[in-house]
């Protein structure tokens, strides 16, 4: 029994292994730039408080953070055909995650540039720097630095969260794993397996993110 | 005259601030602010640099003349550009270094090349002492060198003239000397400053003009000498008066 469990997961581990290299960390790392994109744009403007813009920022936010994800993908996936627009399963996810994990990590932007000081703004201006070059020079790299961390959490949580993109047929890692459990009835097993992966995937990220917290940290003031 | 403010007000909701303010600084003087704390000497400074914006009042500056509550944002960058600003609390840009600190405004704002403003900038922190702490960041200087690498920041662009908000009020008593002295330094030099204090006895040493506010109004101002010696309104005196009981 046991020697059949060990050749299942040695001949699977390459097979669940690679869709994590060619679709789930892809999908994890174009959604996740997206919404970085996503996150420092609408920040700034809320940071900014721009009219109107504002309000429709705040919809947006409302709108991803009190419906569940899975049901985001549904509504893309399966439900925008419907009125005519048609997407791929990747394209679906890669949409449906950068709006989701980007209205998540606005509020933690916006949070981070509302803890720098206002004198950092100020003394941009007596300098004679615009708002903008201010906020590009100063204010940004700052508020990036005190966000780093959280941000990191959304990277490693989001790195999960793609396994709920089998359920719009996107061949990630849990969709290609339920394929061999079909075929084998390992559950236990294989599922253990494909977690064992997920936690490889996250524990390479934690050390990327305390590596990053240092070499970003050389002007933090050191904690006491 | 190289600066002239005329009938400057401020209010913040129901509370004037700043009730008409008239107030002149020439080339190479120091005019120093002093005044009982909640007289507006710190908000009238942020109007002079439109951190604030007053809510009537004319700036004339180098013969130009400007309604300070209706002026274009490239006119306030134009005229910061040519003015300094030095902060009670220094607000030097913390992920910067000392070096970077004070080329930063030169490069990204003024244009300069970088290998100038370099060169610049490290004449700037010699003259403040400071050559040395050039690539410490702002957490590893002590707070008076913090503001000394401030007063660099505001030197190196060679301004008209420099604003200094309390300079010293957020420095342990031991650390003021060394920023007072950078400042001294800059006066004997002919460096244009309008300086708000309490360090009554280094305004007094330092400046030629001094200008004594109370809730919101000039009570008086003059020459340093005849303000400090025979005051005209007797309310300088006695203000004045508090400082040499001991």
């Amino acid at each position: 029994m046991s020697s059949r469990w060990l050749t299942l997961f040695i001949e699977s581990f390459p097979k669940i292994l690679i869709p994590g290299l060619t679709v789930t960390i892809p999908l994890t790392v174009i959604a996740f730039t997206i919404s970085l994109i996503i996150a420092i744009l609408t920040a700034m403007a809320q940071y900014a408080r721009v009219p109107v813009l504002t309000q429709i920022i705040r919809f947006y936010i409302w709108i991803f953070r009190g419906t569940p994800l899975l049901v985001q993908l549904f509504v893309v996936f399966y439900g925008l055909p419907k009125v005519g627009v048609l997407l791929d399963p990747f394209p679906a996810a890669v949409i449906v995650f950068s709006l989701n994990e980007g209205a998540y990590s606005s509020e933690i932007v916006r949070a981070a540039l509302e803890s720098v000081p206002v004198g950092q703004m100020e003394a941009g201006y007596c300098v004679g720097m615009t708002y903008m070059q201010t906020m590009r020079r100063i204010i940004l790299p700052q508020a990036m630095r005190t966000a780093f961390p959280s941000l990191s959490n959304s990277l490693i949580a989001m790195v999960k969260n793609t396994s709920l993109a089998a359920n719009i047929t996107v061949t990630e890692m849990l969709m290609t794993t339920q394929r061999i459990v079909a075929r084998t009835y390992e559950p236990l097993l294989l599922y253990l397996e494909v977690g064992l992966i997920y936690l490889i995937f996250s524990t390479i990220l934690t050390f990327l993110q305390s590596w990053g917290e240092k070499r970003l940290g050389a002007y933090m003031v050191k904690e006491a | 005259m190289l600066l002239e403010a005329k009938k400057v007000t401020k209010s913040f909701g129901s509370h004037d601030i700043l009730k008409g303010i008239d107030l002149s600084v020439d080339t190479g003087e120091v005019a120093v602010i002093l005044g009982p704390s909640g007289a507006g000497k710190t908000t009238l400074l942020r109007c002079l640099n439109f951190l604030e914006i007053p809510d009537s009042g004319t700036l004339i500056f180098e013969g130009q003349s400007y309604t300070m509550n209706h002026m274009a944002r490239t006119e306030i960058r134009n005229y910061r550009l040519q003015t300094a600003f030095v902060f009670q609390n220094f607000n030097l840009f913390l992920n910067k270094t000392a070096l970077q600190n004070v080329t930063e405004g030169l490069v990204i704002a003024r244009k300069i090349d970088k290998e100038q403003a370099e060169k610049k900038g490290l004449q700037a922190l010699e003259r403040v002492g400071l050559l040395s702490h050039r690539d410490h960041y702002p957490h590893q200087l002590s707070g008076g060198q913090q503001q000394r690498v401030a007063i660099a920041r505001a030197l190196a662009a060679d301004p008209q003239i420099i604003f200094f908000d309390e300079p010293t009020s957020a420095l342990d008593p031991e650390l003021t000397g060394e920023v007072l002295s950078v400042i001294r330094n800059l006066a004997n030099d002919g460096m244009t400053m309008l300086i708000v204090t309490h360090e009554v006895e280094f305004a007094r040493t330092v400046s030629n003009k001094t200008i004594f506010m109370e809730n919101g109004v000039v009570v008086e101002s003059g020459s340093t000498s005849k303000v400090f010696n025979t005051p005209d309104k007797e309310r300088t005196a006695a203000f004045l008066k508090s400082f040499n009981r001991f």
